[in-house]
């Protein structure tokens, strides 16, 4: 699993054991999972089955009821104010709607963090916003609005966003949902690529598959509140688990029922 | 390059600045604040102030030019009794000479209380800012009854004497003497008018 | 039957206490924050043009419109005891004191409440403020302190219009129809007007701005379940920001009739 530029295996991000629920519905149910620098790791699994819910323990946007969330050795859920600041500019996070900002312009969106926290002066900030958006091949839309762009070019954009603080981790939310799928294939491509040039850890949570085969070092599937399967792509392409066999293959019959 | 802003400094700026304007504007219409134009300050000390109030007018010769602004007691070691002197505010153009006359009066009977100033004649001496003048002391209500109530006893007893035919105006109102005699005399004269200019001889 | 009304009855204190326990949470983080840099005068600025300014055509609308009708319904009584003079002071001490301050809160209430709960609403459903988040911004900070600054200086300011022009209002109508001249209604109107009135009517619109804001700003962040949860809560948001400021201000006049008479 090492990919090259790295000659050590770090745990980036350690999962423990994690709860959480919301009223009486249990979503996150003693979830575990590690993942090493460097690498992206697909988490799969139903809609609602609390993909989105984890992506938020890891930024620290939700507390865990029980169980720690470590992330380069610090507990996220002990964090406060200046400190998790500091962490979460770190970690870039691309949502599934992108969150763009609408009252802000592109150029607003994507040097968000950086006019907030670096106290860069708007030359510089202006150049790495221009960078950002070169990398997701995205040129001279900085004066337009949000409303103005179309589903992909927003996706687009929230990606440009998290890369522009220059973060060691990028969560990604379902980044192929809503798109068509020339343009789901452009952004697995634009995350594999950026992966290979900003060396950094990613973790992917979709129910694309092929998505999940295209982009992923490692997949994990996540059902009932737990981690029920991990691998290689090949590993869980080749998984006799039947949960894992019915969702990778789409079928609407077998241990996965509705409820 | 504008990050999704724009200069809105102006409008928030004139918009706060003409609000700020009329709140001014109310403030300095509103009666009882006048600190802010132009005048002096004088003090008067009276003995006794009859209830006189912060903010009450000061009139000269009848105008409202100023008002008071502090009332403070003393005690005053010279005649060792308490004295009131009171901070009046009084327009930059009224000028009062020294030897004005000031004292404490009433609109109507139960009115408000106010300062008036009844201008005196010596112009070469005006009365300049924080210098003190003696105020009269108005009378208080108690002892104007007793004035009044001593006034109403002697005139009663005028009248009783009038009426008991005592004294002069008591003999001229209510004694027929004079009366009789005089008519007696028209009389006398009426007919032999001549008498007026003939000595009239001792009848022998 | 008796059991599930206790229930109902039950849940719905909880949630008001919920409701009082949120509100004043936010309000706490709002003061922290507004008091701690740094300080972002670009933001308030922004929004003190949105709250206030954009606001001013409407108040002052409905200001000059109270000020006629004021004027008139006066002048129906003052009339028959033939004292029309009047109508000036009670004009002018009905707006400043209590009218000015409580139509100008409720009208920005209504404008600028419900678009800062649907804006923070679909911002919610949106991720937006998750995004805030991430970006290791703090969603009150940077949402809820320019807001509530901006409505708590514009309010104010916004009454001190609405007084002006309901007294404008109230002078049209005495002037030009019932014959009281220029001058003396000027003179009767400030002559009736302390400095206590329009202090204590201003006083309070800092805190009706301050209940606007954080009212708003809570139900916009506790949005939930997309579009219709949007329109559930900015109709909640404008209702609660009603209740609010009247029994606000029920509240500083007693407190200024009985401790600062």
């Amino acid at each position: 699993m090492l990919r090259p530029g790295l000659d050590k295996i770090i745990t980036m991000i350690e999962i423990k054991n994690l709860h959480k629920s919301f009223a009486d519905n249990k979503v996150l149910d003693g979830l575990s999972l590690k993942i090493t620098e460097g690498t992206t790791c697909v988490i799969i699994g139903r809609s609602g089955c609390g993909k989105s819910v984890l992506l938020k323990h890891i930024e620290g946007i939700l507390r865990p009821e029980n169980g720690e969330v470590f992330i380069d050795g610090k507990e996220v859920g002990k964090l406060k104010g200046v400190d998790l600041n500091a962490l979460r500019m770190r970690m870039g996070m691309v949502f599934q709607g992108g969150a763009l900002f609408d009252s802000l312009n592109v150029a607003g969106n994507v040097g968000f963090g950086l006019i907030e926290h670096k106290h860069l002066p708007e030359k510089e900030v202006f150049e790495r916003v221009k960078d950002s958006l070169a990398l997701v091949g995205l040129r001279g839309i900085e004066e337009k609005m949000p409303s103005e762009l179309s589903g992909g070019m927003k996706k687009r954009v929230a990606l440009a966003r998290a890369i522009c603080i220059k973060p060691e981790i990028i969560l990604y939310d379902e980044p192929t949902t809503g798109v068509d799928p020339i343009t789901a294939d452009s952004i697995n491509e634009l995350i594999r690529s950026l992966h290979d040039k900003l060396k950094v850890t990613s973790i992917v949570v979709t129910h694309d598959m092929r998505s999940a085969y295209k982009i992923g070092d490692k997949i994990a599937m996540l059902y009932d509140g737990k981690i029920i399967a991990e691998g290689s792509p090949e590993e869980i392409q080749n998984s006799k688990n039947p949960y894992v066999y019915q969702f990778i293959n789409g079928l609407a019959k077998g241990p996965i029922t509705e409820n | 390059m504008t990050f999704g802003k724009s200069h809105l400094e102006l409008k928030v700026g004139a918009f706060v600045f003409i609000g700020l304007l009329i709140l001014s504007f109310f403030i300095l219409s509103i009666g009882g604040v006048k600190t802010w134009s132009s005048g002096y300050k004088v003090d008067f000390v009276f003995g006794f102030v009859n209830g006189i109030k912060d903010g009450a007018p000061l009139r000269y010769a009848g105008v409202d030019v100023g008002a008071v602004q502090d009332i403070k007691i003393f005690f005053d070691p010279k005649e060792s009794k308490s004295k009131v002197k009171i901070s009046c505010w009084v327009k930059k153009d009224v000028k009062i000479p020294v030897d004005s006359t000031i004292w404490v009066n009433t609109l109507g009977l139960l009115g408000e209380k106010y300062i008036e100033v009844m201008p005196g004649k010596d112009y070469k001496n005006i009365l300049a800012s924080n210098q003190v003048l003696v105020g009269k002391d108005p009378m208080p209500m108690q002892e104007v009854t007793e004035l009044a109530k001593r006034i109403g006893m002697n005139l009663d007893d005028a009248f009783t004497r009038i009426k008991n035919k005592e004294g002069t105006i008591g003999k001229l109102l209510y004694d027929d003497k004079i009366y009789n005699e005089l008519d007696a005399f028209i009389v006398d004269i009426s007919k032999n008018p001549w008498k007026l200019f003939i000595k009239q001889k001792e009848k022998k | 039957m008796i059991s599930q009304l206790l229930i109902k009855l039950g849940s719905k204190v909880m949630a008001l206490l919920y409701f009082c326990g949120g509100l004043s949470n936010l309000a706490f983080q709002g003061f922290y924050l507004g008091f701690t840099p740094p300080f972002k005068t670009g933001r308030i600025i922004e929004q003190a043009k949105k709250t206030g300014i954009d606001s001013f055509p409407i108040v002052s609308l409905i200001a000059l419109f109270i000020g006629f009708i004021f004027a008139l319904q006066t002048a129906y009584f003052m009339q028959r005891i033939g004292s029309e003079l009047y109508i000036a002071s009670l004009v002018a001490l009905s707006v400043v004191r209590e009218l000015g301050p409580v139509i100008t809160a409720l009208v920005v209430a209504g404008r600028v409440g419900a678009a800062i709960t649907a804006e923070l609403g679909s911002m919610q459903v949106t991720e937006q403020i998750d995004a805030l988040e991430t970006l290791g911004t703090n969603p009150v900070k940077y949402l809820v302190v320019p807001r509530f600054i901006a409505l708590s200086f514009m309010l104010p300011l916004l009454t001190i219009y609405a007084d002006a022009i309901g007294i404008f209002g109230s002078y049209l109508i005495c002037v030009f129809k019932l014959g009281i001249s220029s001058a003396m209604y000027m003179r009767v109107t400030f002559e009736a007007l302390l400095f206590k009135d329009l202090f204590t009517g201003l006083f309070k619109t800092i805190f009706f701005g301050m209940i606007i804001a954080f009212v708003s700003c809570y139900e916009g962040f506790n949005v939930e379940g997309g579009a219709e949860g949007v329109g559930k809560a900015t109709r909640h948001s404008v209702v609660t920001s009603f209740i609010l400021i009247i029994a606000a201000d029920c509240f500083f006049t007693a407190l200024f009739y009985f401790i600062f008479p």
